[in-house]
């Protein structure tokens, strides 16, 4: 038998359900896979001790007949963007290098009551603002498929945890692409729900009109069970939706009715690797043999969505960031000056050594756009076009049931390469027009694509209308019983 | 709307007065390069007529959310000021303004 940590969320259920093993063997498996493994960073801290005491807690409640859920005894990373009461949480940054929050998250709180074991908090770029996680104060993670390359960011370190095994699930946050494009990087499967089905409490904002929490698995129906647990209404984010959480796991037991599925031209156009342009018409063929109809068609306003989509994102950030001012929490002048200086300068110099270049970067951009003078053309401009991408998923959606598009136009590439912030920027065009429309997309493997005698994953995305997201789950589960590339593991081992 | 202003280093420093970031001269320098390379890819949404759309500011629908206010439980005043660089009692400590 394989190693315990490289089951899938269905399979640990089974096993521990069965009693052929226990939460703390698994939990355990994932430990010391993950200090193994150690090269790989995808942890900034690993809750050793914690996780171990859930465990025997788990194992206790099941021996007692008393299980909290069938995710009870299952081990889970989890993004460092999210609060966990008592364990370390620094949103990848310096500014929150010895926070300790005294609550959970909503979606950590919700994990626990179903008896999931938190192993730890995730490597990620600061606040979310990266696509590589070489914006991370603690290193950046690297990816297992090549060492050389980045996992894709900025929920990197959790999808290294998945591709690499060393937990059963992950979380992570996905508001341009920060779950999808480190899916599609590593070879696994990532969820950016409906905005407004998963409860943003506790989670360390970024953008907040933009901001969703999702699985990160290594199956679509694992995705599917995660997103039971934590999807649904939360008095403590009015934004969440009050409609009623459907039996995804079931959805995905049974192959979707044939559907019509859009593949937009301005998601293969230029500038895309034309590799990864033959993955996803491979895909498009072997789906349209699965009795699916695949549609061309034009999103036109899709080109001018990345704008729109960093306008808006700079500006909500540069707001949200306000919050850390030296005074209540997070890195301050105060803690080490004995004479109080000026006010201002608490401020000014505590966020000037706690923010990293590419976060001050995103604040100075926000604050500008949102600036006297600037805001008509920058900022309400933006809000505009959001609605013209917004109408232009609806017209879409008239037509079409799902859309197939790659996730990232270029193959995950090497440390370094990106280091020109606009060239950053523009690798995340194919996930950001999908945020400011509040549309869920699943990002799952499709295919793979050989350089320099490395194979490397490509991803695609399946993008539905709000709350499809059954639909999306049901059509990928589907194409994993069709096609079978998310099985397919790392050898860097 | 091809107006957009190509930004000075008065401007970076204005910015950064604003955005309460005590930056050095030579990160302002290097700001001031960034800054107007990244707002050029802004130009794109100059291609995109919005004379007739209105802003959208959350795509849920959702207005005016209430809940009935009811007393529950909350921090313990240890929890809130846990991770306070300075605090004295219930309140946290700053310099002097006045």
């Amino acid at each position: 038998m394989s190693s315990l940590n490289t089951l899938s969320v269905v399979e640990a259920i089974e096993q521990l359900e069965s009693r052929a093993i226990t939460s703390f063997e698994l939990t355990k498996a994932c430990l010391d896979e993950i200090e193994r493994r150690s090269e790989l960073n995808a942890f900034i801290t690993v809750a050793r001790d914690e996780a171990l005491a859930a465990a025997e807690a788990s194992d206790a409640r099941r021996a007692a007949g008393k299980t909290l859920s069938s995710l009870d005894g299952v081990p889970y990373a989890i993004k460092d963007s999210y609060a966990t009461r008592g364990v370390r949480t620094t949103a990848g940054s310096k500014m929150l290098d010895d926070f300790i929050p005294p609550y959970d998250a909503e979606v950590v709180a919700r994990l626990r009551a179903h008896g999931a074991v938190l192993l730890g908090k995730t490597v990620m770029d600061q606040f979310g603002h990266g696509s590589s996680t070489e914006n991370c104060a603690y290193g950046p993670s690297k990816n297992p498929w090549d060492t050389s390359r980045v996992p894709g960011g900025s929920s990197g370190g959790s999808a290294v945890a998945v591709a690499a095994d060393l937990c059963i699930f992950a979380i992570g946050e996905d508001t341009g692409g920060s779950i999808r494009q480190p899916a599609s990087f590593t070879n696994t499967v990532g969820l950016k729900v409906t905005y407004g089905r998963v409860s943003r409490y506790g989670s360390v904002a970024y953008a907040s009109s933009l901001d969703t929490m999702g699985p990160m698995t290594k199956t679509v129906e694992d995705a599917a069970i995660v997103l039971e647990a934590i999807a649904g209404h939360d008095a403590k984010d009015a934004t969440t939706s009050e409609r009623s959480v459907d039996d995804y796991a079931a959805v995905c037991q049974s192959d979707p009715k044939p559907l019509t599925i859009g593949l937009p031209r301005e998601f293969l156009a230029d500038g895309v690797d034309e590799r990864i342009i033959a993955v996803i018409r491979g895909v498009a063929d072997k789906l349209t043999a699965a009795g699916h109809t695949i549609k061309e068609i034009s999103i036109p306003v899709l080109e001018q969505a990345i704008a729109c989509y960093y306008i808006i994102a700079w500006a909500e950030t540069s707001s949200n960031l306000a919050r850390y001012d030296g005074i209540h929490y997070g890195h301050s002048t105060l803690k080490s000056e004995k004479t109080a200086s000026d006010l201002y300068d608490v401020y000014a110099e505590s966020r000037a050594a706690g923010f990293s270049t590419e976060t001050k970067r995103r604040i100075m951009l926000g604050t500008y756009v949102l600036s006297a003078g600037y805001y008509d053309a920058y900022y309400r401009k933006a809000l505009k076009v959001r609605t013209a991408i917004v109408h232009g998923f609806e017209e879409a959606f008239k037509d079409v049931d799902v859309l197939l598009a790659p996730v990232s136009p270029v193959l995950p590439f090497k440390f370094g390469d990106k280091g020109d912030p606009l060239a950053m920027y523009m690798a995340d065009i194919h996930t950001t027009p999908i945020n400011p429309a509040g549309v869920p997309s699943l990002a799952l493997p499709a295919g793979f694509v050989t350089e320099d005698g490395c194979e490397l994953p490509v991803g695609m995305q399946l993008i539905g209308q709000q709350f499809a997201e059954g639909q999306l789950l049901s059509l990928g589960a589907q194409w994993q019983r069709i096609d079978l590339t998310h099985i397919r593991k790392p050898e860097t081992r | 709307m091809n107006d957009r202003p190509v930004l000075n280093l008065d401007d970076v420093s204005h910015i950064a007065q604003l955005a309460r970031l005590k930056l050095s001269t030579e990160e302002e320098v290097s700001f001031l390069g960034e800054l107007n390379s990244v707002l050029s890819m802004t130009e794109a949404l100059d291609r995109v007529d919005t004379s007739d759309l209105p802003e959208t500011h959350n795509v849920t629908g959702l207005v005016n959310i209430w809940r009935e206010d009811l007393a529950a439980e909350t921090l313990l005043e240890e929890d809130v000021f846990s991770n306070a660089p300075r605090h004295e009692s219930s309140h946290f400590t700053i310099p002097k303004t006045l």
